[in-house]
């Protein structure tokens, strides 16, 4: 079992600029974290907070030249792919990372056959034909669609919304990936469908240990995908930790403020739901401080005067000056993950 | 084997393929497709000697004969057959059309495609020379480009290929753009394609209908521009016979003979009208928001 610690994708010090007209901002601000082998990581934020900016950069798929990797490393595999060739950078794309996107109704090709898609991914990776046509069967197969030799000969539009999503991750599974970065691909659908998604998400991981990253705002989802979870604001991780963990006992006052929102109609009495004040600051902006400050109940002095260090506190590490031991404004108290769900 | 559910079945597959069925089916397209029928059987004939006499004869007893039996629409001051040179000045203005057409869609069209997929410089000088090319105007450029270049109908549709060239750079670059930035080509890219792979299975298809609409419609252009020119003068040469040529004979002797005016014209009209409603025709049936 030692393999299951040995981190597939290693991101450490990663900065990303985005060069406007107006000057530029610095949207991932030395972001770093690790996704071990068969393991979920759940990257949450609000938007605008340097999320999908992050995830672009670990796939060396941000717009150029408005977007550059200003520094860090994005070790995958042992090769660190800031440094790679594009040659590399390419063979890892799709064959050792692939991703699946939020809507499913755009992410496929509409001209192609779905058994042509996914077939295509194995052929551009140097594949026969005859392995390509194989793998089709396999692929649909695994993500739970009856009938592979049918679906394969179908079109897009001839599926629901589910059921693309279900031949988008089939597309990424083709190559066999070790990685699999999931970008809000529950949140186009609906309720139920999202259940059978991320069922099917945990079950293909159980199945064949692959890492996955699992951007979402929405905690709910997290409480059932994640393993790990790492909140981001303003381009920061600001906390870190085992998905329980962070969940009963938040160590920052954004991940608590984000609890404390998540609305819970199994209580015996319905408080007002709870919010977080204000809005995330704009990326240009550049502070002294805690980027945080300006809404947080729990800020002191010395928040607004230096960005405080990644705290190491049991399992969880937050980037907080003020432990929660010591936060003076009421706060959500942490919650169950039977809650959350 | 995962235990989830499956919500759907899919459809049986290939109905949305069959266009030319659903071209048929639409009145626009029906229509353009029988003026086509006819203008290639006309062109058909022609290029094969199935003409009832010889376009170029000369039948000097019979000049000036009205619409009969013998010389089905009359014959002109020469005694040629009406009939038969119509169907010579078909075959010659397609010729010209489909090649100019041709030639503008391949060079304006994959231009407009790499200049909108790439961007950058290639789109900023691409569309700088389109820009220029669309100043002049249209026919002003093609009677240019054959007094520099001599006449004959290979450089006429060079002359026509260049004016229409710009259009279809603009139909093809701005579905581009849109389709660039769809989220099946980023997912490409997230699975490690080839930009030439993203462009040529993915890009391409998803723009073809503008541009098969616009093959329609510049077909129909074509043929107006090569009658035009040729009724200038600086088209097709006498004595081979062409329709806007015909029309400029036949202007001179219409109080006489109508018949030399009239079916020339009506042949124009015909083709321009019938290749306007076979393009108004493809787009009904090819664009997505018109299907019923």
């Amino acid at each position: 079992m030692s393999q299951v610690n040995e981190p597939v994708l290693s991101v450490r010090d990663l900065r990303t600029v985005i060069h406007t007209a107006t000057g530029d901002a610095e949207v991932v601000k030395g972001v770093s974290f690790d996704v071990a082998r068969g393991e979920t990581l759940a990257l949450v934020g609000e938007s605008g907070c340097g999320k999908s900016t992050t995830v672009l950069s670990v796939m060396d798929l941000h717009p150029r030249p408005t977007v550059e990797i200003t520094g860090g490393q994005v070790v995958f595999e042992g090769v660190d792919l800031v440094k790679a060739t594009e040659q590399q950078r390419r063979s890892v794309r799709g064959a050792g990372m692939a991703m699946v996107y939020q809507d499913p109704m755009t992410s496929l090709n509409p001209l192609m056959r779905v058994g042509d898609q996914i077939g295509e991914v194995v052929l551009a990776h140097g594949g026969s034909a005859e392995e390509a046509r194989r793998r089709v069967g396999e692929v649909l197969e695994q993500v739970g669609i009856a009938d592979p030799g049918r679906a394969a000969r179908a079109y897009p539009h001839e599926f629901s919304g589910g059921m693309r999503q279900r031949v988008v991750i089939a597309m990424a599974l083709a190559m066999r990936p070790r990685l699999l970065i999931a970008d809000e691909p529950t949140t186009a659908l609906d309720v139920t469908i999202q259940q059978q998604i991320i069922a099917l998400v945990r079950q293909l991981q159980a199945d064949n240990g692959m890492a996955v990253i699992w951007i979402t705002h929405d905690l709910g989802v997290v409480a059932r995908v994640a393993d790990r979870i790492a909140i981001m604001y303003s381009g920061h991780i600001v906390e870190e930790g085992p998905s329980r963990r962070v969940f009963s006992r938040p160590e920052h006052p954004y991940t608590d403020g984000l609890i404390a929102s998540i609305p819970r109609p199994t209580g015996s009495e319905r408080p007002p739901l709870r919010l977080i004040p204000g809005s995330p600051p704009d990326p240009s902006h550049v502070f002294a401080g805690c980027p945080f400050v300006p809404r947080c109940p729990q800020a002191v002095d010395l928040c607004s005067e230096q960005l405080p260090p990644i705290t190491e506190r049991g399992s969880s590490s937050a980037r907080c000056w003020v432990p929660p031991e010591k936060w003076t404004a009421p706060r959500s108290g942490g919650v169950s993950q039977q809650v959350a769900q | 084997m995962t235990a989830a559910v499956i919500e759907e079945t899919p459809l049986p597959s290939g109905t949305s393929r069959r266009w030319v069925q659903r071209l048929w089916k639409n009145r626009n397209g029906k229509t353009g497709l029988v003026v086509l029928f006819v203008l290639v059987v006309a062109a058909l004939a022609a290029a094969f000697g199935l003409l009832p006499y010889d376009p170029l004869e000369a039948h000097q007893k019979d000049a000036l004969t009205g619409p009969s039996a013998e010389y089905l629409f009359g014959t002109d001051q020469f005694g040629r057959d009406v009939l038969s040179r119509l169907a010579t000045g078909v075959l010659a203005s397609l010729r010209i059309a489909l090649l100019s057409v041709l030639m503008a869609t391949l060079v304006g069209g994959l231009a407009g495609v790499a200049a909108g997929f790439f961007g950058g410089w290639v789109d900023r000088v691409a569309g700088r020379l389109a820009d220029v090319v669309f100043a002049f105007p249209a026919i002003l450029l093609a009677l240019a480009i054959i007094t520099a270049l001599g006449r004959g109908w290979l450089i006429t549709s060079v002359a026509i290929a260049v004016v229409y060239t710009p259009i279809f750079f603009r139909v093809a670059r701005g579905p581009v753009l849109s389709v660039r930035e769809a989220d099946f080509v980023k997912a490409g890219r997230v699975l490690g394609y080839g930009s030439l792979r993203l462009l040529l299975k993915h890009v391409l298809p998803n723009v073809a209908a503008p541009i098969i609409i616009q093959i329609a419609l510049a077909l129909s252009w074509a043929i107006l521009t090569e009658s035009t020119l040729s009724f200038l003068g600086l088209g097709t040469q006498p004595p081979d016979p062409s329709l806007g040529l015909m029309v400029n004979e036949g202007r001179t002797l219409f109080t006489q003979a109508w018949w030399l005016l009239v079916m020339p014209s009506s042949a124009i009209v015909l083709a321009v009208v019938g290749l306007n409603l076979l393009g108004d025709g493809v787009r009904d049936v090819l664009d997505p928001r018109r299907r019923g």
